[in-house]
């Protein structure tokens, strides 16, 4: 979902920067709280990164041709928030931008934002309303990685319209070059987070409960 | 149904997508969609030229390594974390 080296105009990268910044910021607020006070949180944290390293990493050909990879972020999402989510996104895309010439530094802002901010957010809202109506955990799980993948990919097809308009028509070309491309990682992602915290939940109730408090109505 | 089941059939699942991603694009490059947005800029703004360039890029086989790197990082905490769960579990038990 990478936005690539020097394709923003320099006046959107500075303003997808600032716009990023703020969470980035409350993100490293949290976590040195979590590290200084929850040594279980802290497996969570290291978890959270990890899966956003292994997931981003995965780069497959999808089915309309060109290659993409998940994002991951939704793990992180529901036990963290945006905030951490954030860091956690910026970690990763200045490893894949030094060594990968994988996006890069004048876009880190604009990337930062759509798959530390904007995908997370819209999913974290999704994640809490479901919570609140009682939806069960599996397809919770799903639906909010789902989530988190496919807002950042559509945030970037709406940078990009932005900075190269018509907004119109040129969101409708980005959109089908990155969104469309995403839909069957998106589905893979999810299936891989909810087996994966169906474990956590039953191995580790001690991890997960923060996030998915343990009610008399999810042991039916 | 067992929970083992649902695990496999989801599994399964991720297989096929990944197996039929492969076989219905035998010929892709794996060049990535982010150069496919790059593409799209050059249809639409055809004099736009990128103001900056990677501070370095790193050749093919260099890349690979690197990505090879990232996956192993991430799955280096996942792996420690799910074997120290399982001592954990069997000295509880045992």
């Amino acid at each position: 979902m990478h936005v690539m080296e020097g394709f923003l105009p320099w006046e959107w990268a500075l303003f997808w920067t600032l716009a990023a910044a703020p969470f980035v910021a409350y993100g490293f607020l949290i976590i040195r709280r979590i590290l200084r006070e929850d040594p279980n949180q802290r497996t969570m944290l290291a978890l959270s990164g990890a899966f956003i390293f292994v997931m981003s990493s995965f780069k497959l050909p999808s089915v309309t041709g060109s290659s993409s990879h998940p994002t991951g972020t939704g793990f992180s999402t529901m036990f963290f928030g945006v905030g951490v989510t954030s860091v956690m996104s910026l970690i990763v895309l200045i490893f894949q931008a030094l060594l990968l010439a994988h996006g890069g530094f004048t876009t880190m802002g604009a990337n930062v934002f759509s798959m530390g901010v904007a995908g997370p957010f819209v999913a974290y809202l999704a994640f809490k309303t479901m919570t609140k109506a009682g939806v069960r955990t599996p397809i919770k799980v799903f639906i909010t990685v789902f989530l988190a993948g496919m807002v950042t990919y559509i945030t970037t097809a709406v940078q990009l319209a932005l900075a190269y308009g018509p907004f119109a028509d040129s969101l409708l070309s980005f959109l089908a070059v990155f969104a469309v491309t995403q839909i069957p990682l998106g589905i893979v992602e999810g299936i891989l987070f909810t087996i994966f915290v169906d474990y956590l939940e039953r191995a580790r109730p001690d991890l997960t409960e923060k996030a998915f408090p343990r009610r008399v109505k999810d042991e039916a | 149904m067992r929970r083992s089941h649902y695990y496999a059939l989801g599994l399964l699942a991720v297989a096929v997508i990944l197996v039929s991603a492969i076989l219905l694009n035998p010929n892709s490059d794996f060049t990535g969609s982010d150069d496919g947005g790059g593409e799209v800029i050059g249809e639409v703004e055809p004099e736009y030229q990128p103001w900056f360039q990677n501070v370095w890029e790193p050749s093919g086989e260099l890349q690979t390594l690197f990505f090879t790197l990232q996956a192993a990082i991430g799955a280096l905490i996942i792996g420690y974390f799910l074997g120290s769960n399982k001592v954990q579990k069997e000295r509880r038990e045992g």
